[in-house]
């Protein structure tokens, strides 16, 4: 229980991060979860939609994530 | 027959075998036998000699296995793109044998580079790419249109030849009247053998597409319009603008490179669905499913076999001890049937997941026009699941390139279909 009363454990949402020195815009996270990553307008590189990934999304943030021909993206954990 | 020399003796089970040093093999990329036989020659090679060295075309390396390849083209440093014109330079680009007409920013290398891919990208964003859908649907409804009614075509020449040929010359700013010069020309450049009459008329039309390219880019510089060519006229790299040249090099990449390997990925998905009919089905079912069997199609067929690089320093990689000014290839086709990156990787499977293939390749040389590419083939296959009814492709009357050292695609393919409607197209009202 947190110090709110609230039963959720904000300790642990998922966390994504990608590398834009790896990056170089396959653009197949977008393909597989653009729910959580979009693509830069100016050279379509990865943009992630959330600084903490809804719980609902995570499938989706790893699923993008194992996507990356380059492996740029990181899931935490 | 590509053969591994080397003296090597098969692996027990359960025994490592390190792979030869300088190992040296029969292999010429562009030969009718390599055509024939790729597949079951790159497998040979990432089994026993997974970096070899050719003496063809003056020598070089084949680099076969997913790893390698990716250390390769992800160290631009020691492994070069750049592509010098002039007498005496190591620097032979990305095509072995090199080719004699430089492409920009591909045959560049950083810092350079990244000045030009800076100014091509926001044009070949996903998201810019895709607003241009409905003008490939529209050309794509137009060149069914020709043929609907009569129940056959050729699924190359009346279809997945012109409708890239059109989009690329309609994204830089070409006269689309000429439509068909771009269609012909560009699909013929690619395999008619040297030495042939043919080969002279090819020639001279793509001469001809240069020239109205020329043009276009004088006109542009005075009067720019909403295109491509006209954004390359106006804009500035390390301040400077570009030089006629320098635009001439950008319209080289963006023309080979969006014509006949897009013509290729389809040719060869209507040929493997002629032969896999419940997966056309599969398909027609959902198109949804297009984007990822897109993906399992570039992986499985490589349009883009591979490129080359030039090795900049003494380096050892893979047994053998590089030198400078050393030529490699990269064998996309092979990384992408290697078991090591993919299980089953001589299967289709039109929704594996994940599919990490080096079809576009990888590292910032990233085929710029990868999402072109990706929205063209739904575009056209949904198309033709929507109109083309009863479909039959006349695989005994088609033929392949007899070289697929450039792009691994088809020279014609017959079919038939059950008679339909036209559809209203405003190319057609406008061009036909």
């Amino acid at each position: 229980m947190n110090a709110d009363n609230s039963s959720i454990d904000r300790s642990v949402l998922m966390q994504v991060e990608v590398d834009l020195g790896k990056c170089v815009g396959h653009a197949q996270c977008f393909a597989a979860a653009s729910a959580v990553y979009d693509l830069s307008d100016e050279d379509g590189t990865c943009v992630i939609r959330y600084a903490e990934i809804p719980s609902a999304h995570e499938a989706e943030a790893r699923h993008g994530a194992d996507a990356c021909p380059e492996r740029a993206i990181t899931v935490i954990p | 027959m590509a053969q591994a020399t080397a003296a090597i003796r098969r692996a027990q089970p359960g025994e490592t075998v390190t792979p030869p040093t300088n190992a040296e093999i029969m292999f010429d990329h562009h030969s009718a036998d390599h055509a024939d036989n790729w597949v079951s020659v790159y497998e040979n090679m990432r089994d026993k000699c997974p970096v070899a060295h050719s003496s063809s075309y003056g020598g070089f390396y084949v680099l076969t296995k997913y790893a390698d390849v990716a250390a390769a083209i992800g160290d631009d440093d020691t492994f070069s793109s750049l592509n010098q014109q002039e007498e005496g330079s190591i620097f032979g680009g990305i095509i072995i044998p090199p080719s004699p007409m430089v492409s920009c920013p591909v045959e560049m290398d950083p810092p350079d580079f990244h000045g030009y891919r800076k100014l091509l990208n926001p044009y070949f964003t996903p998201r810019y790419s895709n607003s241009w859908e409905p003008f490939t649907r529209d050309v794509t409804t137009a060149m069914l249109n020709r043929v609907i009614e009569s129940g056959k075509l050729d699924l190359i020449h009346d279809l997945a030849s012109p409708v890239p040929a059109l989009l690329t010359a309609k994204l830089l700013g070409l006269p689309l009247h000429d439509w068909r010069l771009y269609s012909d020309i560009s699909h013929k450049v690619v395999y008619t053998p040297r030495d042939t009459p043919e080969f002279d008329e090819t020639t001279k039309g793509l001469l001809e597409i240069l020239a109205k390219v020329q043009l276009v880019v004088d006109e542009r510089r005075v009067e720019p319009k909403d295109d491509l060519i006209s954004a390359l006229t106006q804009a500035t790299v390390n301040g400077s603008p570009l030089s006629s040249e320098r635009i001439m090099e950008i319209c080289h990449l963006v023309i080979a490179g969006g014509n006949d390997t897009t013509t290729a990925l389809l040719s060869n998905a209507f040929a493997w669905l002629q032969e896999h009919p419940d997966q056309l089905e599969w398909l027609r079912e959902d198109p949804s499913r297009l984007p990822a069997a897109c993906e399992e199609f570039l992986r499985i067929f490589t349009p883009t076999q591979g490129l080359a690089r030039t090795v900049t320093r003494d380096v050892e990689f893979g047994g053998h001890q590089m030198k400078r000014g050393d030529r490699v290839l990269l064998a996309f086709a092979s990384a992408n049937r290697d078991p090591e990156a993919f299980p089953n990787p001589d299967e289709v499977v039109l929704d594996r997941f994940p599919n990490r293939h080096q079809a576009f390749g990888l590292g910032i040389h990233r085929c710029l026009g990868s999402n072109y590419a990706r929205m063209e083939f739904v575009v056209v296959m949904e198309e033709l699941l929507r109109r083309l009814d009863d479909l039959d492709v006349k695989l005994d009357a088609a033929h392949r390139y007899e070289s697929v050292g450039i792009v691994n695609g088809w020279v014609d393919m017959p079919a038939t279909f059950k008679p339909g409607e036209r559809f209203d197209s405003e190319f057609e009202k406008e061009f036909f």
